[in-house]
């Protein structure tokens, strides 16, 4: 486009609070989006269009047909391609705005690898589906002071808040009473609606673009929580916690679990299997072998193996996904007989 | 004494959009969050379980187990949400 930078962002920068100087901001910004399904697809989406300059996108997942009644960055092209969810979004992405650099790395967040995604990055946009990534997510924003927005939705609620180290409460401040793991219904168990999801991430971008533009937080968090079914919305004011573990007392305690080696992915019917020792399968080789035992679909990203009673996804960071079983141990069998790993 | 409460998410499914609860005082026309909490789980198998991982805000403003509640105070109980 040989039109004026200005002309794209135009309507933005009339918005006073933000204007030019705000938009110069945004511009130099670099953005996590940790996390790419309704949450983070539509976060991730809004802020290239408001020309944050990069934008690091990280997924586990490849693009289901149920993930598009709510994530309008994929398509049905992106379903049959088997595209990774950070690939497919990197792809939509360059053709919505060619300024921003878009990085997609197919990943799943853990312990040993959180750090290095926050490298050099401002801020955290939280497109999680779990406690456990959360408070993650949230001792490693804590420990390299980045701010992260929180946000969550389920059914037709959704929630979002600012957590800027230093400044406001953290997760734990929040949250000190932690969930048990496999307690909390997630929307592949009680279901999602479109608006909430998108609620949800139209607060957090909108507290990151403020935060970005600006460099302002208020010193506590305000936490917005919303039904767009019932029309109903409250907020609430939470001052930082003086005895939190996390922000105040700088202990770490989700950065030194030890993530298992198998997990089963609540209400999916599949269970993802962790490399023992990560490395790059070879997928030439692997469906070559494999083309006489089933069907086969492979890509830059991964590989998947479809036989009469299972479905194995294996991805280039190692990690396989096996659907049609939330039985670990069968789960694990079936990746050591298939891919011998 | 009587507070009324806004419930929402899973717990809105359970009690409806508000409900008065009767909750034991503290002190004369005054109770506490745990108070409320206690009612509230005893009515909703969804606050029960969720027990004091449910947050309360009281006039806006996030409140824990030994804030007090008057008759009148906005209150509201909030699921922490997990999906993305
Ligand atoms: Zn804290």
């Amino acid at each position: 486009m040989n039109r004026p930078p200005d002309d794209r962002y135009s309507r933005q920068v009339l918005f006073r609070p933000l204007g030019a100087e705000g938009q110069a901001r945004l511009r130099a910004a670099r953005v996590l989006v940790a996390g790419c399904g309704g949450l983070g697809a539509e976060s991730a989406s809004l802020l290239a269009r408001a020309g944050v300059g990069f934008l690091r996108i990280v997924d586990r997942d490849v693009v289901e047909l149920s993930n598009l009644q709510r994530q309008a960055l994929f398509d049905e092209a992106d379903v049959r391609e088997g595209l990774p969810k950070a690939v497919a979004a990197a792809r939509r992405l360059a053709r919505v705005n060619s300024d921003v650099a878009v990085e997609p790395i197919v990943a799943d967040i853990g312990p040993r690898n959180v750090r290095g995604l926050l490298d050099g990055v401002d801020l955290v946009v939280d497109g999680f589906d779990s406690f456990e990534a959360r408070f993650l997510m949230n001792d490693a924003c804590v420990e390299t002071r980045t701010p992260l927005v929180y946000g969550a939705c389920i059914a037709s609620t959704g929630l979002a808040a600012l957590l800027v180290p230093g400044v406001t409460p953290c997760l734990r401040c929040l949250l000190p009473e932690l969930p048990e793991p496999g307690s909390a219904a997630t929307c592949d168990t009680a279901g999602i609606l479109g608006p909430a999801a998108h609620l949800a991430a139209s607060m957090q971008v909108g507290r990151a673009l403020r935060y970005l533009s600006t460099g302002e937080s208020p010193p506590e968090a305000e936490l917005v929580y919303a039904d767009v079914w019932e029309a109903r919305f409250t907020r609430m004011a939470v001052p930082r916690d003086p005895a939190c573990p996390c922000c105040a007392g700088r202990q770490f305690d989700f950065l030194s679990v030890e993530t298992p080696q198998t997990a089963v992915l609540c209400g999916r019917d599949s269970v993802q299997v962790r490399p023992l020792v990560p490395s790059k399968p070879d997928f030439a080789t692997l469906a070559e072998r494999l083309r006489t035992l089933g069907e086969v679909v492979a890509n830059d990203w991964l590989l998947r193996f479809r036989t009469e009673d299972a479905e194995l996804t294996l991805f280039s960071d190692g990690r396989a996904v096996v659907k049609g079983t939330n039985d670990p141990a069968r789960a694990r069998s079936l990746v050591a007989r298939t891919f011998g790993v | 004494m009587k507070v009324r409460i806004l419930f929402f998410a899973s717990l809105r499914d359970e009690l409806g959009d508000s409900r008065s609860v009767e909750a034991v005082e503290a002190l004369p026309g005054e109770t506490t969050v745990a108070a409320l909490r206690e009612a509230v789980a005893a009515l909703s198998p969804a606050a029960a379980r969720l027990g004091r991982r449910l947050l309360v805000a009281v006039n806006e403003r996030y409140a824990t187990d030994g804030d007090p509640v008057r008759p009148g105070d906005s209150v509201a109980f909030l699921p922490p949400l997990a999906g993305g």
